[in-house]
């Protein structure tokens, strides 16, 4: 009984489990997704809460599933550089509207963070809790590098950035239009500055010109909120 | 032609890990604080425009990965659990914060970028 026990903790430990739980789930989700679309069937939260409660019912530890959880999460790291690819394909429209582009999408991304970190910090949020706040507007891959750099938490930034772009997606074009934003090229970039890549899925559906513009904000996003991150920790004392 | 295509898809990744590398090894050496995988995204972003990579050569393999990003990002969303207490704790805190923030990038990016937008068209 008790080998049998050793062999199953050895299995749930290895790469493989992690793995091929999370291809298999993240499959399932995203054919959850295909059938009732909707910000709030995103895959990312579904198959994350499939996986969370299937290692809740088996009485697996996290650190065991990730050991083959991290085979999957490495490749963040390259899809973050092949972003260049997407931002390259749009590199004359930054330059025809370098001003617009830049001001505007580092005034957001700025306002992001300090009201994120703001309003948490006044709520009696603690240090590690407000630095995983601060980069949680920006794509994932960049976002979760930013946390482990100011010394906020990696899976708890990831947990905000995907919430944050389903908010952006359910409410945003509305709310850009309550307050009279209505130039398309303004709402693209508002949306993807505000809420990457689950806002600009959204932002896609609302137009082309939007869609492309809030892609566009979405990359220029993430590289200025790296810039602006740890000046913001060090400007207020957030350490 | 399907050995060609899988030979494209590979040297695109030996491109984009090696620009990885290289933003790494300089956040590493300089000890800047900045990711060494958006250092490495500015290299290949600059080495694209000034065509010293061609685009072709790295299409398949960006594809591939940017079309899977969610799934590369499950394991560290799951993560999340360890960190449930915290999250429980401050439930309020985190919801609010994230409405207003969210709210708060929106608008500003979308005000300003239309004045602007405006005031450039005059």
């Amino acid at each position: 009984m008790t080998d049998d026990l050793g062999a199953l903790t050895e299995i749930v430990s290895s790469k493989t489990f992690g793995a091929a739980v999370t291809v298999s789930v993240f499959l399932l989700a995203q054919r959850l997704h295909r059938r009732y679309p909707s910000p709030i069937t995103h895959p990312l939260l579904i198959s994350s809460l499939g996986i969370i409660l299937l290692l809740e019912v088996l009485g697996i530890e996290y650190s065991r599933y990730n050991h083959g959880g991290e085979l999957i999460s490495f490749l963040l790291g390259p899809a973050t550089v092949a972003l260049a690819l997407p931002l390259y394909r749009r590199t004359e429209e930054v330059r025809r509207r370098v001003v617009v582009i830049l001001t505007s999408v580092g005034a957001g991304a700025a306002a992001a963070m300090v009201v994120a970190a703001g309003v948490v910090r006044l709520l009696g949020g603690g240090p590690r809790l407000v630095l995983s706040m601060i980069p949680k507007s920006v794509t994932t891959p960049i976002a979760v590098e930013i946390s482990a750099i100011i010394g906020g938490e990696g899976a708890l930034t990831g947990v905000f950035v995907v919430l944050t772009g389903i908010l952006g997606a359910v409410f945003g074009p509305e709310l850009l239009r309550a307050c009279g934003i209505k130039d398309e090229k303004a709402m693209g970039l508002a949306l993807g500055t505000a809420s990457h890549g689950i806002g600009t899925g959204r932002a896609l559906k609302e137009g082309e010109t939007i869609g492309a513009y809030s892609g566009l904000a979405m990359g220029l996003a993430g590289v200025i909120t790296a810039i602006l991150a740890p000046l913001a920790v060090i400007v207020f004392g957030w350490f | 032609m399907e050995g060609r295509s899988w030979q494209v898809n590979m040297r695109g990744l030996a491109i984009i890990l090696v620009f990885q590398l290289a933003g790494e090894v300089i956040v590493t050496l300089t000890g800047i604080p900045f990711p060494g995988r958006v250092l490495g995204l500015i290299l290949l972003w600059l080495s694209l425009s000034k065509g010293w990579v061609a685009a072709e050569s790295i299409e398949a393999a960006a594809n591939f990965l940017l079309q899977n990003l969610t799934l590369f990002f499950t394991p560290i969303v799951v993560g999340a659990v360890v960190y449930r207490e915290v999250l429980t704790a401050h439930w309020f805190a985190i919801s609010l914060g994230l409405l207003l923030s969210t709210a708060a990038g929106l608008v500003v990016t979308g005000k300003i970028a239309q004045r602007l937008e405006k005031v450039g068209s005059k």
